[in-house]
């Protein structure tokens, strides 16, 4: 069996809880093992890598020593966290004289970083761990050919060149998982565009808009909803979509792991889905088979 | 070999050609596929083209303080478009590299680094009581966590005893 140490961050455990919940039914029903990594720091991305490489080094250089402790690698369900992640590592592994650095700040605490640590997002869980047929089999409750579009994230697919995931080819993943759970992956005019949350703490307004475009290229696809693996893309294409409009031309937005787990046969409650900011009925709505 | 010149020179694009990741600007013919690509530029006064034509030109100080490489934020879409191998997310970052050398830093960056860095993490001061009855009804933990002393030890080691 696989096992992981989940990487929760700063943002996912506050504002999208339901994700990580989610996360963790999901991966147990397919057979990976995720425990929290405790007392962890924030991995430093965008800001602290902005303002001073040693200092981000640093950080993700003891979320990589932690994992090491556990014996584990690490997952990171946030796009964010998962590139910085896999960005700290390819740095800490080829420069030595970086991970001495680092490790001379972990040796307080007893913990040293030897390289050993994977670093793995949620959709390389999926294209690496969990084979399609596993996958295939361990569905239960179909939906009914529902229409949806994937929305990838930048620092998930695209962020560095040491992705694990993609590489020159574009990502298809999400496109498959919808496809094996039942639904009908669309695809839609800026398919790899971002959401526009990296901008946020800069400029609300040009965030808002890059957003906006987005649902608004979504809905020209004819998509019932959207399915993402990133914290921060999930909120923010919800909250680009509370501007005045009203609830029913709003469209659902739903994390992989929410998407996945009610065709899984597990409970809406146990995946938080009735904390969901854009209502998911309608997606939920076109399952088959019994639910409980 | 000799390689054809496309571009300007100015002691700028020196300066940044001196730096790692910063030579790939010469290449840059500001054909605009970047703007054209970009996800940030499309209805909004943000323009990665225009960025990079300042920087071509040499208008250093335009540049350092303007808020416009900032918006960069490294999504490496126009890479992908981009038919001359710039890559503009590198090219920014040293740009705010340099900024940041002359202490030119975004209040949002300054503010989101103190925090992290003093707390441990960036979200302390949303975590209520609320959201910690919301994670037992999910069956998580509510006790979040997060180490401050590292960070603590990371900021004095680096962000006040002058390491940059």
């Amino acid at each position: 069996m696989k096992e992981y140490v989940l990487f929760r961050g700063c943002i996912t455990p506050v504002r999208l809880p339901a994700y990580e919940a989610a996360t963790n039914l999901v991966l147990e029903k397919l057979g990976i093992s995720v425990l929290p990594l405790q007392n962890a720091n924030c991995c430093g991305a965008q800001f602290i890598e902005t303002l001073n490489e040693a200092a981000f080094l640093a950080l993700g250089g003891r979320i990589l020593a932690l994992a090491e402790k556990a014996g584990r690698d690490v997952l990171a369900i946030c796009g964010a966290c998962a590139g910085a992640l896999k960005h700290t590592k390819k740095l800490l592994d080829r420069r030595k004289r970086a991970r001495s650095e680092v490790n001379s700040l972990l040796a307080k605490e007893e913990i040293e970083y030897t390289r050993c640590a994977d670093v793995k997002h949620l959709l390389d869980v999926f294209e690496e761990d969990i084979s399609l047929e596993t996958l295939r089999s361990a569905i239960t409750n179909p939906y009914g050919g529902i229409k949806l579009a994937a929305h990838y994230g930048c620092y998930v697919t695209r962020s560095f060149e040491d992705l694990n995931l993609v590489g020159d080819k574009k990502p298809t993943i999400i496109d498959t998982i919808i496809r094996i759970a039942g639904g009908r992956p669309v695809d839609y005019v800026g398919k790899s565009r971002c959401c526009g949350s990296p901008l946020l703490a800069m400029d609300e307004t040009v965030a808002g808009k890059v957003g906006m475009e987005k649902i608004r290229n979504i809905r020209d696809a004819g998509a019932a909803g959207i399915v993402t693996a990133c914290t921060s893309c999930d909120i923010q294409l919800a909250q680009v979509q509370f501007g005045g409009r009203l609830e029913k031309s709003r469209i659902p937005v739903m994390t992989l792991s929410q998407f996945l787990g009610p065709a899984l046969g597990i409970s809406d409650d146990d995946l938080g889905l009735y904390m969901s900011r854009t209502s998911p009925s309608q997606i939920i709505g076109s399952l088959t088979g019994v639910r409980l | 070999m000799v390689r054809t010149r496309l571009t300007p020179s100015s002691s700028f694009i020196q300066e940044l050609t001196s730096l790692p990741g910063g030579e790939l600007i010469e290449k840059c013919v500001a054909c605009g596929v970047c703007t054209a690509t970009c996800a940030v530029a499309s209805g909004t006064q943000y323009n990665p083209r225009q960025i990079m034509q300042k920087i071509l030109v040499g208008a250093r100080e335009r540049v350092l303080k303007s808020e416009q490489p900032w918006l960069c934020k490294t999504c490496h879409l126009c890479e992908e478009s981009c038919q001359y191998g710039v890559k503009l997310a590198d090219v920014f970052r040293i740009v705010r590299k340099l900024a940041i050398r002359e202490g030119i830093v975004p209040v949002a960056f300054q503010q989101a680094a103190q925090t992290i860095l003093t707390d441990g993490w960036l979200m302390k001061e949303a975590y209520s009581d609320f959201v910690a009855d919301e994670r037992k009804g999910l069956g998580l933990s509510s006790r979040l966590t997060q180490n401050k002393q590292y960070t603590r030890d990371v900021k004095s080691r680096y962000f006040e005893t002058g390491g940059s």
